[in-house]
Parts: C-alpha cells; sequence; structure tokens
C-alpha cells in the first residue's frame, strides 16, 4: 500500500491533465469531484500513523530519479504526515470552496488544473526523503503559484504581483538548489534519512555559514521573512481559494517545513539560535503592526500571515524542544483560522462586492453560521480559550523564555505582536460582523453567495477543527511525538491542554488579552496611526521599490547594451582585429626565449625590387582619391603576389592567382560605374586609429608567418602525397591528385559551397519580395 | 558508411533541388530527407552505444594523410538532436515560408545548413572542419538574406562580413598550424603535439587564431556581435535553425579543438576559456533584459547560454563535460522552440514588438503551452531539460571548487527567468494595447504545432530522462578526457 505512494503523486500529474476535459463534462462540480483526491490523501496520512510508532519513520524508495541521487524517495514521519494532513484537508474544502467561488470565471478547467498541480508539487514536497526532490518540488510550488497569481491576467495587478512573486521565491529556489547542492557535497547523500546522523559533519565544514545562508535565503523569501515580506501581501491578486490554501497549508508554509525538516542536520548553531530569531522577531511584529493600518479584509489576513509566518521561523530558530512543539502546533492553528478567515473573506466579498472593513458592517445575522465560524476563528488567531489558538500561545510564550540569545526582547515583541494580534481579531470582527455597530450605509446582500453552502462549508468545518482541537489536543499530540522525534532527536512526551494551573505563562496571556482589549478600545487612534505611520512607509513601498529596481535595472542594461552592441560595423571590427592581435602578440614575446632564432638570408635583388613596387601600390591605393586608381594599384599588389609566387616555383598558385585577380578587376570596374561619387565620411583622427589598428593587425600576421617559417618539428603529411600520387593515385599533378583524390571530400565540400552561391545570386535576383509593413 | 549518410543525404537534395521539379515534389522530398537523415541518426547513435567510436575514410587513404570523419559519443548526441531540430524545422518551414521564397531554393539553403553542420560533428580533420564551416556560412548568408527584404539584408552584411573574419582568422590559422606541424589531422596533430614538450608554447599564437575563429561562431564574447545584429531579421524559422545550430557548431568545435589540442596546455587556456565563459553568461542575460522584441530578446540569450557550455569546459571534468554537452543538446531543442513560437507569433500577428503584443495566451493556449515549456525549460525550471543542464553544471562547478562561478551560472538563472517571463507576460497575457491593430491571418497550422510539439516534448522528455541522457553525456565526457583513445582509434597505432 504504501509503495504505491510515489505512484499516486505522479498520478496527481495525469488527472491535473485531465481536469480541462473533465471540466467540460462537470462544469462548476469539477472541485468538487476532484476533492476526492485530497481527501484519500487525508484518510490515508491519518491511516498511517495507525501503524506508526512514536519514533518510527517509514522510507518508500524512489521509483525514478530525475538526476543521479534526485529520487523521488518518500518518507513518512510525524512531519510530513503533519503538514500533509494539513495540505489534503484544506486542500479539500479548498476545492469545495472553489467550485462555487469559481462558478461565473472562464478557464475553470485550467484553474483546476493549476490546483490540482499546485496542491500534488506541495505535497511531494513535504513527503519527500530526498533534498532535491524537495527543491524540485519547491520550485513547482513556485511555478504554479505563479500561473495561479496571474489567473486573472487581463489585471496589470495581477501580473505584476505574479512577476514579483515569482521572481522572489524563484531567487529563493536557487538558493535552495545551491545549498543543497553543497550539503550533498559534503556529506555525499541527498536522501535525508542518511543526513539526519551527519550534522557533526555538516555544520563544522568550512562551507556551513555558507551553506546556512543559502537556506535561510531560501526559506526567508518563500515564507516571506522581512525583508523579503513585500511579494506576499501582492499574492492576494490571486482568486480567494488560492490565497487561502496559499497562506493556511502551502507556499508560505514551504520555508518553515523546510526548517523543520534540515534542523536536525543544519541546526544548532550559533547562526542558527541567532539569525532565525532576529528575523523572525522583526517578521513577526512588522506584519502585526502593518496589519492594523490596513482596510482591506484580504490584505489585513495577509499582513497577519507574514506575522505568523515569523512567530513559526522565530519559533524553528530558539530550537529547543518546546520550541519545536510549539512551531508544530502554530502552524496547525494558524492553517485552520488563517483558511477558514480567507474562505469567509472571500464569502463576504462576492455578498457585499467590497472587502473594505471600513465599509462592511452587521453582517452577523446574514451571513449566520459563518459569523460564528468567524468568530471562533477570530478567538483562535486571538490565542484566546478554548480555541486550540491558546494552547499554541502558551506553547510560544513558553519557548520564547527558552531563546538562547535576547530572550527577554523576542518576548517582549512576542507580547507586542500578540497584543497587536488581539487588538486587530477584535477590531476586524467588530467592524465586520458586530450587529449593533453604527453604519453609514449598510451593503447590499447577495443573499445567494450569503447561504451557499459550498461556500460556508470550509470555514466552518475548520472553525470547528479549531474548535475541537483546543477542547481535545491530545489528538495531535502522537504526530508531535513522532516530529519531535526527529526533529530533535529526543523522545518527550507531549501533552497538550487548556489549563496548566497559574504560572508565568498564564499571566503574560492575561497580560496579552489586556493590552489587545485596549488597544480595541483605542483602535481608531491605532489603526490611523499606523495607516499614517503606513503612508509614510509607502514612500518605501517595497513592491514599489522592487519595480523600480527592476525598471531602473531595464534602464541601465538598455544604456549599456545600447553601447556593447552599438550597430556601428567598424567597431565591431576594431574589437575583432584589436583583440586578437594583441593576444596574438603578447604571445609572440611571451614565448621569445623558446622561439627559434630568426635566420635570415640575403634576398634577391628582383624580388626587393618588386616589393618595393607591390609596396609603392598599396600606398597609392590608400591615398588615391580615384577608385580606378586604387582599383588599378591593388591589382598591381595582387600580380605581385603571383610574381612572388611564381619566383618561388608555385606555377599553380600563380595562374589561380593572376585569374582571380584579373576577374576581380573586372568586376570591380563594372560595378565602378555604379556608385555614387567618391567622398571621404571619416575624420582624420578616425583615419590615424585605423592606420595604427591595421598596422597592428597586418603586422601580428606577418610576425606570425615569419616565425612560423623557422619552427617545423615534424615532416609534413605532404611527403606522403609527393611519393605517392603517381604509384597509388596515378596521377602526375600532385596538386590535382590532392585536389581530387587525397583530399577531394574538401574539394567537394567546396564545390557545395560555389554550387549554393550560384544559387544564392539567382535567388536574390529573381527574389524580391516589398519591405512589408511592420517590418 | 553510415557516416557518409549525414553528407550524403542533404547533397542529394542539394543536387535535386537544381531541377525544376514542382514545389510539392521538392516539399516531399525535402521531408523525405530529413526523415533519412533523422534515421541515420538513430542508428548511428544506436551503433556508437555499442562501440564507442566510428570513423571512415573518403577514399580510402590512411589517416593521417587523407580525410578522415570520425563520430565519438559527442558527435553522436549532437547528430541525433541536429537530425530532430532538422525535421521540425522542416516541418514548421512548409507551413510558414512564403510560397515564393520555397520556390526559390529555401530548402537547398537549408540543407546546406544541415550539410555543413553534420559535416562538422564529424570531421575529424582540421581544414575538413574549415570546409563545412565554409559550406555553413555561404549557406546561412543566403537563407539571412533569402528574399531581400531590407532589414535583412543590413543583418546579413553584418553577419557575413563579421562571419568572414572567423574564417580568415581560422583558416590562417590552420595554414600556420600545418606550417609547423605538418598536419592536419586533429589526432595526427594531438599526438605529435604531446611530443613536442615546453616547445609547444610555440603553437599558442596559430592556435588563438583558431580559437578566435570558433569563439567568433560560438558568439562568444567579445565576438558576440554579429549575432543580435542578425539574428531577428530572416523568415523567424530560419532564425530558429540558426539559433539551434550554428552557434552550436562553434562550441563543439571549442570542446572538440580544447580536449585534443588545447588540453596540452591548460594551465595557460583554461583561465580564459573560464573567463570568457562566465562573462558570456552574465553579458548575454544583462543585454537581453533590455530587449523590447520577441526574438531580440532571444538572440542575446544564446550568448549566455553558450557561456554555459563553455564554462562546463572550463571546468574540465568528467561532470562538467558531461553536463555541457547536455546543456549544449537541451539548448538545440528548447531555444529552437521559443523561435518556432516566435515564428509562429509573427505570422498570427505581424509584429513581434513585446509592445504590441498580447492575449496569445487567451487565443491560443496550445501555442502558450509550447512557449511555456521550452521557456521555463532554457530559466532551467524544473522537471525540465534545462534543468538537468544547470543542474549538472553548477555541481561540477562546486566539486571543481568552481564556487564564484558555480554561483554567477545559478543566479545568471534568475536574469533568465526574468526575461522569459518578461515574454510571457507581454505576449501571452497581457491583453492587447488598445488601438494596435491586430491582424490574425488563418490557416492550417498543424505541421507548426507538430515541429513546436516535437522540440517541446524534447524538453519534457530530456528531463525526465535525465539520469540515462547524462550518463551518456558521462561516457561522451569520459571519451573527451582520454584523447590517447580517439588517436588511437583514428590512427590505428
Amino acid at each position: 500500500m504504501h509503495q504505491l505512494l510515489p505512484y499516486l503523486l505522479t498520478s496527481l500529474l495525469v488527472v491535473g491533465l485531465a481536469t480541462p476535459l473533465l471540466e467540460k463534462k462537470l462544469k462548476y462540480r469539477t472541485g468538487v469531484f476532484l476533492s476526492v483526491i485530497p481527501l484519500s490523501f487525508f484518510l490515508y496520512f491519518l491511516w498511517v500513523f495507525t501503524s506508526l510508532g512514536k519514533t518510527e519513520s517509514l522510507i518508500i524508495p524512489p521509483i525514478m530519479e530525475l538526476v543521479r541521487g534526485g529520487g523521488l524517495s518518500v518518507r513518512l514521519d510525524g512531519l510530513s504526515v503533519l503538514f500533509g494532513l494539513m495540505v489534503s484537508g484544506i486542500g479539500v474544502l479548498v476545492l469545495f470552496y472553489a467550485s462555487a467561488y469559481m462558478r461565473k470565471y472562464p478557464r475553470q478547467g485550467y484553474f483546476f488544473m493549476l490546483l490540482t498541480f499546485f496542491m500534488g508539487a506541495m505535497l511531494g514536497m513535504v513527503l519527500t526523503n530526498n533534498l532535491i526532490a524537495l527543491f524540485i518540488f519547491w520550485e513547482l510550488t513556485s511555478v504554479f503559484s505563479f500561473l495561479l497569481i496571474g489567473f486573472d491576467n487581463h489585471l496589470e495587478k495581477a501580473r505584476k504581483a505574479a512577476l514579483q512573486g515569482f521572481l522572489i521565491t524563484a531567487f529563493g529556489g536557487l538558493c535552495l538548489l545551491f545549498g543543497v547542492l553543497l550539503i550533498g557535497d559534503i556529506a555525499g547523500t541527498y536522501e535525508i534519512s542518511e543526513l539526519l546522523n551527519k550534522g557533526e559533519l555538516i555544520t563544522s565544514h568550512t562551507r556551513y555559514p555558507l551553506i546556512f545562508l543559502f537556506l535561510v535565503l531560501a526559506v526567508f523569501t518563500k515564507s516571506a521573512q522581512f525583508p523579503f515580506h513585500f511579494w506576499l501581501p501582492g499574492a492576494m491578486n490571486a482568486p480567494t481559494p488560492v490565497s487561502a490554501y496559499l497562506h493556511s497549508a502551502t507556499m508560505v508554509n514551504a520555508g518553515v517545513f523546510l526548517l523543520l525538516r534540515v534542523n536536525p542536520f543544519i541546526g544548532d548553531t550559533l547562526l542558527w539560535d541567532s539569525v532565525l530569531p532576529l528575523f523572525g522577531s522583526i517578521t513577526m511584529f512588522t506584519g502585526a503592526l502593518l496589519a492594523f493600518g490596513e482596510k482591506d479584509l484580504k490584505r489585513i489576513l495577509a499582513f497577519t500571515t507574514i506575522s505568523a509566518l515569523g512567530i513559526m521561523v522565530l519559533l524553528a530558530g530558539i530550537d529547543t524542544t518546546k520550541s519545536i512543539k510549539a512551531a508544530l502546533v502554530f502552524f496547525v492553528v494558524h492553517g485552520l483560522y488563517k483558511g477558514a478567515l480567507f474562505m469567509i473573506a472571500g464569502l463576504i466579498d462576492k455578498t457585499t462586492g467590497t472587502r473594505d472593513i471600513d465599509r462592511l458592517g452587521q453582517l452577523w445575522k446574514p451571513l449566520g453560521l459563518v459569523s460564528f465560524a468567524a468568530l471562533l476563528s477570530f478567538f483562535s488567531m486571538a490565542g484566546l480559550p478554548p480555541m486550540l489558538g491558546f494552547i499554541g500561545k502558551e506553547l510560544i510564550y513558553g519557548a520564547k523564555m527558552q531563546a538562547a540569545y535576547f530572550s527577554n526582547i523576542i518576548l517582549v515583541f512576542g507580547i507586542l505582536s500578540n497584543m497587536l494580534m488581539v487588538g486587530i481579531s477584535f477590531y476586524v470582527f467588530y467592524q465586520v460582523f458586530w450587529p449593533y455597530r453604527r453604519v453609514k450605509k449598510k451593503v447590499a446582500i447577495d443573499g445567494h453567495y450569503a447561504r451557499s453552502f459550498l461556500l460556508s462549508f470550509g470555514p466552518v468545518i475548520l472553525a470547528a477543527f479549531s474548535l475541537g482541537l483546543g477542547l481535545a489536543p491530545v489528538r495531535i499530540g502522537k504526530y508531535l511525538q513522532n516530529a519531535i522525534y526527529f526533529i530533535r532527536a529526543e523522545e518527550v512526551a507531549v501533552d497538550l491542554g487548556l489549563w496548566h494551573g497559574v504560572n508565568a505563562v498564564l499571566i503574560l496571556s492575561i497580560i496579552t488579552v489586556g493590552g489587545g482589549i485596549l488597544l480595541f478600545i483605542f483602535r481608531k487612534q491605532v489603526a490611523f496611526n499606523v495607516a499614517r505611520f503606513n503612508n509614510w512607509l509607502n514612500k518605501f513601498y517595497l513592491p514599489d521599490v522592487f519595480d523600480k529596481v527592476i525598471k531602473n535595472y531595464v534602464k541601465v542594461a538598455s544604456r549599456q547594451t545600447d553601447r556593447i552592441q552599438h550597430g556601428y560595423h567598424r567597431y565591431y571590427l576594431i574589437t575583432f582585429f584589436v583583440i586578437t592581435s594583441l593576444l596574438v602578440v603578447v604571445h609572440l614575446f611571451a614565448n621569445s626565449g623558446i622561439a627559434p632564432e630568426l635566420q635570415l638570408q640575403p634576398i634577391k635583388s628582383y624580388l626587393l625590387i618588386l616589393f618595393i613596387v607591390m609596396a609603392f601600390a598599396a600606398g597609392y591605393a590608400i591615398f588615391s582619391s580615384s577608385r580606378i586608381a586604387a582599383i588599378l594599384a591593388l591589382g598591381i599588389v595582387g600580380y605581385g603576389i603571383g610574381l612572388v609566387y611564381l619566383f618561388f616555383g608555385a606555377v599553380d598558385l600563380a595562374i589561380t592567382q593572376f585569374l582571380v585577380e584579373t576577374l576581380v578587376m573586372v568586376i570591380f570596374v563594372l560595378v565602378i560605374y555604379k556608385l555614387p561619387v567618391f567622398a571621404v565620411f571619416s575624420s582624420k583622427a578616425s583615419r590615424v586609429r585605423d592606420i595604427f589598428i591595421a598596422l597592428l593587425a597586418g603586422g601580428m600576421m606577418g610576425m606570425v608567418v615569419l616565425k612560423s617559417n623557422f619552427f617545423n618539428v615534424e615532416t609534413p603529411i605532404s611527403d606522403y602525397f609527393i611519393n605517392n600520387s603517381l604509384n597509388l593515385a596515378h596521377g602526375k599533378n600532385i596538386v590535382n591528385v590532392i585536389l581530387v583524390d587525397f583530399r577531394a571530400l574538401d574539394t567537394m565540400g567546396e564545390i557545395t559551397v560555389l554550387a549554393l552561391a550560384a544559387a544564392g545570386v539567382v535567388a536574390l535576383l529573381r527574389l524580391n519580395i516589398k519591405k512589408r509593413e511592420n517590418e | 558508411m553510415i557516416l557518409f549518410g549525414f553528407i550524403f543525404f542533404p547533397l542529394l537534395y542539394i543536387i535535386v533541388g537544381f531541377f525544376p521539379f514542382p514545389l510539392k515534389w521538392k516539399k516531399v522530398l525535402a521531408l523525405l530527407t530529413v526523415g533519412g537523415n533523422l534515421v541515420n541518426a538513430v542508428n548511428l547513435i544506436y551503433k556508437i552505444s555499442h562501440v564507442g567510436m566510428i570513423k571512415v575514410s573518403p577514399g580510402s587513404w590512411p589517416a593521417p594523410f587523407g580525410i578522415t570523419l570520425v563520430a565519438d559519443r559527442m558527435s553522436a548526441f549532437l547528430l541525433l538532436i541536429t537530425a530532430i531540430v532538422a525535421v521540425s524545422i522542416v516541418l514548421f518551414s512548409l507551413q510558414s515560408v512564403d510560397r515564393p521564397r520555397l520556390e526559390r531554393g529555401y530548402f537547398q539553403f537549408l540543407f546546406g545548413i544541415i550539410i555543413g553542420v553534420n559535416g562538422s560533428f564529424i570531421a575529424g580533420d582540421l581544414f575538413n572542419l574549415y570546409v563545412w564551416f565554409e559550406v555553413m556560412l555561404m549557406a546561412s548568408f543566403i537563407l539571412m538574406s533569402h528574399g531581400g527584404e531590407q532589414p535583412q539584408l543590413e543583418g546579413a552584411i553584418k553577419y557575413l562580413i563579421l562571419n568572414l573574419i572567423s574564417s580568415f582568422f581560422f583558416v590562417a590559422g590552420i595554414g600556420l598550424l600545418y606550417g609547423k606541424m605538418g598536419t592536419l589531422n586533429l589526432a595526427d596533430l594531438s599526438n605529435k603535439i604531446s611530443q613536442l614538450g615546453d616547445a609547444k608554447v610555440i603553437l599558442n599564437p596559430s592556435l588563438v587564431l583558431i580559437v578566435v575563429g570558433f569563439a567568433i561562431k560560438g558568439a562568444l564574447f567579445p565576438f558576440f556581435f554579429w549575432l543580435p545584429a542578425s539574428y531577428h531579421t530572416p523568415v523567424p524559422v530560419v532564425s530558429a535553425l540558426f539559433a539551434g545550430l550554428l552557434t552550436k557548431v562553434g562550441i563543439y568545435s571549442l570542446i572538440r579543438f580544447y580536449t585534443l589540442i588545447l588540453y596540452h596546455n591548460s594551465a595557460f587556456w583554461n583561465p580564459w576559456i573560464l573567463g570568457v565563459g562566465t562573462v558570456s553568461m552574465v553579458i548575454g542575460v544583462f543585454t537581453a533584459s533590455s530587449q523590447f522584441d520577441f526574438r531580440k530578446k532571444l538572440s542575446f540569450h544564446i550568448i549566455s547560454q553558450v557561456g554555459y557550455v563553455v564554462i562546463g569546459l572550463g571546468f574540465f571534468t568528467l561532470s562538467g563535460l558531461a553536463g555541457a554537452l547536455f546543456f549544449l543538446g537541451h539548448n538545440m531543442f528548447a531555444k529552437t522552440n521559443t523561435y518556432l513560437v516566435a515564428g509562429w507569433v509573427h505570422k498570427r500577428k505581424g509584429t513581434l514588438d513585446l509592445k504590441n503584443l498580447g492575449d496569445v495566451f487567451k487565443e491560443s493556449p496550445v501555442w502558450s503551452v509550447l512557449f511555456i515549456i521550452s521557456a521555463f525549460s532554457l530559466a532551467g525550471l524544473p522537471p525540465l531539460s534545462g534543468f538537468i543542464g544547470k543542474y549538472s553544471l553548477i555541481k561540477s562547478g562546486i566539486e571543481a571548487h568552481h564556487l564564484f562561478i558555480s554561483l554567477v551560472a545559478l543566479f545568471v538563472g534568475i536574469f533568465t527567468l526574468f526575461s522569459m517571463l518578461k515574454i510571457w507576460i507581454e505576449v501571452f497575457w497581457k491583453p492587447v494595447k488598445e488601438g494596435v491593430k491586430s491582424f490574425t491571418i488563418a490557416g492550417d497550422e498543424r505541421l507548426m504545432v507538430t515541429a513546436s510539439g516535437i522540440l517541446a516534448l524534447m524538453s519534457v522528455l530530456m528531463g525526465i530522462f535525465g539520469v540515462p541522457i547524462i550518463d551518456y553525456c558521462t561516457e561522451a565526457a569520459a571519451d573527451l578526457l582520454s584523447p590517447e583513445k580517439y588517436i588511437r582509434f583514428v590512427l590505428n597505432v
């Protein structure tokens, strides 16, 4: 049965591909139908744990490998099952919710396909036992969330948010890959089960800080930690079911999952225990504070998610048994209430057409059962008994007191953040639901949505779980125990309960609630001031800053590109020649010690005369102002070369040279009459520059040839041609034999060139397509 | 004999193309030719995976005196990929190239390129390699100017002249090398150079000329100017062909030359290769970001992607070379396909300016998927082929202790992604700007979809079957790292 799990995961791909077809048949019921998949995963996870002991894990070998050592092996332990339960469980509800929510949208099949893929990627990520596979799924969640956030691609802000989110998380993904590769390089394996006992090896390695840096960057970008948090509020441009899923159980929680996964072999170091709590605290506080200044329901929730993620990172960083326990519990707490609240926000949006908490009001009665679910979820968010949130908060306070570094500061920030959370919970609930709040203008209510079963099913169930698990928290105890065993390598008895007697933690809780109530009473002032602070902060509004950075980057790039790829042919030529010549010249001088001496021989007088004539002709060609004269002068140079060939006995070459030279001259003379009058366009300076470049290139060539002449180490293959051309190839003219026999293939190639050239000339002359308008 | 096929098939078409057959026959014949080439390539790789190397000497003149055609695992791999790319290019051309062009020898020139590319991959002789370069250059110049539209001619001139310089350096280098070493056969050269001892530095000036020739062909920094100046001008499917094959031949030659000749003096060459590769990677994505034309953006990216291959060569380890080879192959598929999609967009919308495009996702989900597969593959996202390539390269970089270069390679990926997303958002997602007239030319597109589908499928398959393919590339790399095997095989010693 367990062996089937990898196949099940892969089959999600097939199901996903089939959804567009399914959608044609099932219409809006597609989501409900698809929810069978996560439901079966959910039940499977529940069942797995009946057979799994407190310190056991189940590892299923990979069915295939994408790269060597990077197979899709599955690992079932407390951590993966806990996350798997949340991903699949909330997945069911999200699919239910989406069926109703997306009903009027176009391209629903495509939507559900993406959602299925996304779910599959997330499940794969939490289930895998291999870091490479984990990375692959991690990237896939980024890819699919990009497509989901940009689902409303006709809206510019959706496109922008999608791009931003993807670039940031993909950056993090690359960091993760590098970190994983470094780990693999040190440990020699990517299998998590094998890495578990290699912590010492990795953390004491000189590259450990590098590994830590890259992993932390991956976590911070994915889990929206300060200063990378800004992409998350933008991500709410996705359709609400996606936001609900993204925030509660998937995507952003992946970073936290990664921290918990790698903790056994990366954690427990000075870096880990100091950096994570520091950034976690900042994020926790910033998120909570900024949430207070927002008016859009979904944005408020997005900022509270940031705060919650900060708490989870902080807890993972404190890295004690207690804090890990707290992190795990809080993950469940947060997933339950955040999923419910996002769904409710979407429902309200559909019902009333707005998400502005100032315009909304008195929704308690119209929304009925959903209002109650909202109340419970806000209670859980505020950390009030008897919700699971209360247990979570108590654990968090306990854990924070244990922090190795600046525990006092963390505690103070923690209390402040929680006060803010309590305040926000009350504030939002009061604004939106409180039946006795006076509102200027009542919002219109679309009863159809308010009473929709599919829309309210999710939030109600989630709220029920928040309450139920709060009352009977032992239900999740065994998962925690197993998870903690593998993270901390410690067997602990996990007892969760609402009441632990009067202790420091309880007092802190009471203070928090008191502070929260105070904040609620002064909500107007607080919200106003935070909003003002926000406005000031918006000058450095990070999404815009990010945009600006990109725009500037493109601008700089385009300026530099204009400089690099400037379009001036002559400068391209100059670059080519100068660089090559310099490279060659440097070599000529660098190796002068080993190079053979130049053995110069006296030159024959007729050759000397010939050279002088050629030099004069070349000079004349350069300075002549008549084209005909210049060409004739060049002709003299060409014929001169032919004569040189002749003097040295290369009759064939000489004949060829004369022929070619004559032909070229004839063509030139014919063409010249068609050209416009000769004019000088270049400046004097550029001509002087060109002289030097020409001299450099020519001199380089001359010197190389001269030197080569005195360095012959081997008997050339031409000896073989000389010896064999008559008796083996039966030809008296060696050159001909070489051309048509010894190296016939070259000749065939050259003939092909000529044939193509001929055909090309014909084609060019005959085929003159007029310039099209849009070119 | 099997090696002759790679030259014989395209050559046959070129000859037949001169006869005045009806266009329909020519089309069918073109398809048959690429089909035959593909069968031959499949046959070759099957054989090579058993015997390792195959050689043939035209005219039966023994090496090193006659020309030898040699195929090893690397050649077979690239020949197969070329054959697949060629099939899809021909399919796409059938429906996208206008009738006047098809009638005026379009396929002849296309096969001119294929013969050149095939020949280069099996040339065991430096001058023979040069000849194939010339065939390729002539055919590509004609294709680039084929049709004679004004921007085409401008691009073609730059292309021709800068590439002629490459030929000039290359042939000058060959001449000088021959003057010193007295042989042209690569195996023989390698063998003789290894006996030179310290005196081999004397060859460096000639080698520099040859390497510059390859670098120009491969569009490496700082010799890439011809590429962005010309690749956006011809008929889109021609750009696709060029992008897929031409630069890759330069890089292939560099790999071959490095592993046979340059490695003798690797202390000097290695830093250069690494440096050039790294800068090319960076400058390619950097310049690409600034472009607002579909094809130009892709063109600049080619520079970056050949950079990747070159750093793999620079690492000069088993896994590095394997990664480089895989990346080269992956890139031929993915790059060609992105250009093919551009070709379709151009046919549909009449423009490739990102600002005036949009709504393609709404109009054609099929083409959107085809694009996104190849684009994400180029950006290195899993589980597509680009990821495997990039992963292998970066991993081998870490193993070879080139941490900095690996990091550069890693983060160049994010900029590639940025460019690809930019295209995706502007062309596929964005609604068309108001006032931009859109003229949609309907018509049968099935062959075009098939062509692009084949390549997209290849990107997926190379990703999913990454392990066996990388294993094959590793074997190929092992051959490259032990040149004495190649030498012994070619020279029969």
